[in-house]
């Protein structure tokens, strides 16, 4: 199990709708919009690294999403 | 309320970090990290009173650089 921290942010004032598209993706176990540098940060769990890819891609991907920022846990 | 702290620490103490931030009690999720930071945490507290004294716990933390949190609004 593979976990990541995706920082996203959105086009002005979207995050709502960002957050419960989010949501809808398999891998977010937690989806929450934040203050500060970014407008919204998922918690993503995948079996292996390739879900990982593809789920933070389809993130990226979701309307309204304009940038995003992974941090990989470190395989051990 | 949710809130996410990012934490740059000194890369020969990030293990022993690691266990002391897991055991800190509203700690819902935390693992070292690549890329700009090198711990992320995930938090569930009660209200901004408790994210503060959570932060100031962790960044008293031997060996952490610094934080920057991302609380829930």
């Amino acid at each position: 199990m593979v976990s990541a921290c995706v920082l996203v942010r959105t086009s002005h004032g979207k995050f709502e709708e960002v957050v419960e598209r989010i949501r809808q993706v398999k891998a977010v176990k937690r989806v929450f919009p934040v203050l500060g540098r970014y407008d919204v940060v998922a918690d993503v769990e995948c079996a292996g690294i390739k879900d990982l890819g593809e789920a933070v891609l389809r993130i990226s991907r979701l309307a309204g999403v304009v940038f995003t920022e992974t941090l990989v846990e470190v395989q051990r | 309320m949710n809130a996410c702290v990012l934490l740059k620490v000194v890369p020969t103490k990030a293990d022993s970090i690691l266990e002391t931030v897991k055991a800190i009690r509203s700690v819902r999720k935390a693992f070292l990290t690549y890329g700009r930071f090198d711990i992320a945490v995930f938090l569930e507290v009660e209200d901004y009173r408790e994210l503060r004294e959570i932060t100031i716990r962790i960044n008293e933390i031997d060996g952490v650089r610094s934080t920057e949190t991302l609380p829930e609004g």
